[in-house]
């Protein structure tokens, strides 16, 4: 068998299961993070946007809307941390 | 009892162990449909987008319990065990063709809650959880009616288990000449073909003291033990062995009818037009390959399967 390789998957499958590594973000957008896990109708609407200018900027108008402070960098630095995240997640 | 979390549009995408015991990923899903080749596919796509990345949480496992008792979802009304490369991808995306049906193609949380009895757990504790697991995962978000899952080659081990949590759930083994077979992981082999890569259930493969067996005839006695393994429970838990020769057609005529599916001339037009694709590259026309991957056998391939193979082959064909 020499020569071969071990089959993977079409997304990239690395592991048998996926190890996880929870999401927490230094900066103020931490807690609008954990408010917009309890509300479904915010939910729904960033979950519509899947262009991610719009979708930083949707989230810092509505962070504001909703007395949270934080600006279009650290919803970008989140996001960089959570893909890291998780691709960490998947070879680990 | 806990008081649930409203968890309407999350979806249980994996199971780690944590700091404190296992927990839940979820991911909120809207009415994203499990369409990819396979489950994690449509994890990976789905994370793509900014809300999914920076939005998934964890909970205890135990929330999936609470989960199931404040919003109980569906029963799986098939099972899909296969010997691996014979065609199980394309039944479950033949499936998957109808907007009706929910399919779950060899999802790792299963897999991550079978292998919870390593780490303490008792048999009890994981038929509680894949039974509240399969309902969170199969909340209807599209009006969808009936849930199938495919398996890993290797859950035909847990079969019984799997039986004990779902016991009204029919199920088909598919299998195919070993000797297109081993062509096939020959050249690229499965996971659990690579002897000591992951944990499965699998009885142990002996090989000579202090010696590792050969790549290929370890493959081959998985591939054995596998077939054994269906030969085993075929008979007394009400499976039913698919050739793959008999595919794409069987799909309709034959497993359709075991998962208790009264098809329209509707529903089985679009299960064919889906069929014809290689299911696993969409974008390639299917072609059974029979004669090519007979072709590409080797001596060695052979040899094995005359050894290890052949005659579970055609006890699996005589049932």
């Amino acid at each position: 068998m020499a020569g071969s390789s071990t089959r993977g998957r079409g997304g990239g499958r690395l592991t048998a299961r996926f190890m996880s590594i929870p999401l927490h973000f230094e900066s103020g957008f931490e807690p609008f993070r954990q408010f917009v896990i309890e509300e479904t109708a915010l939910q729904e609407e960033l979950a519509g946007i899947t262009d991610r200018e719009a979708f930083i900027a949707r989230a810092v108008e509505l962070g504001q809307q909703h007395g949270f402070q934080f600006q279009p960098a650290d919803v970008e630095a989140a996001l960089q941390a959570a893909r890291c995240a998780w691709l960490d997640s998947m070879m680990a | 009892m806990n008081t649930p979390p409203d968890l309407r549009g999350w979806l249980p995408v994996l199971i780690s162990k944590g700091t404190a015991g296992p927990v839940v990923e979820w991911c909120r899903f809207g009415t994203r449909r499990f369409t990819e080749s396979f489950f994690e596919s449509t994890v990976q796509k789905a994370m793509r987008d900014p809300f999914h990345l920076l939005f998934r949480h964890q909970t205890p496992l135990d929330t999936l319990l609470d989960w199931q008792r404040e919003s109980p979802g569906m029963e799986p009304r098939g099972f899909i065990f296969h010997m691996s490369r014979c065609g199980s991808t394309l039944v479950s995306q033949m499936l998957a063709a109808l907007p009706e049906h929910i399919v779950l193609s060899e999802p790792p949380p299963l897999e991550a809650l079978l292998r919870t009895g390593k780490h303490g757990a008792t048999d009890d504790q994981r038929i509680a959880w894949l039974r509240a697991w399969m309902s969170a995962i199969s909340q209807p978000r599209h009006g969808e009616q009936r849930l199938y899952v495919k398996l890993d080659a290797w859950h035909i081990f847990d079969l019984p288990i799997l039986r004990r949590a779902f016991p009204e759930t029919p199920w088909i083994f598919l299998y195919r000449n070993p000797v297109e077979v081993m062509a096939s992981v020959m050249k690229v082999r499965g996971m659990h073909l690579v002897q000591d890569l992951i944990d499965t259930n699998m009885p142990v493969i002996a090989s000579p003291p202090g010696q590792r067996l050969p790549e290929a005839e370890y493959a081959a006695r998985v591939l054995a033990a596998v077939l054994r393994a269906a030969l085993e429970h075929l008979g007394p838990s009400g499976g039913r062995a698919i050739e793959y020769s008999r595919l794409p057609e069987a799909v309709i005529t034959e497993i359709a009818p075991h998962f208790g599916l009264d098809l329209t001339a509707a529903q089985i037009e679009a299960m064919n037009a889906r069929g014809p694709f290689n299911a696993k590259s969409p974008q390639l026309y299917f072609e059974p390959d029979t004669q090519s991957k007979q072709q590409e056998a080797g001596a060695e391939a052979r040899a094995l399967c005359a050894e290890h193979l052949d005659a579970l082959y055609w006890q699996l064909r005589s049932l």
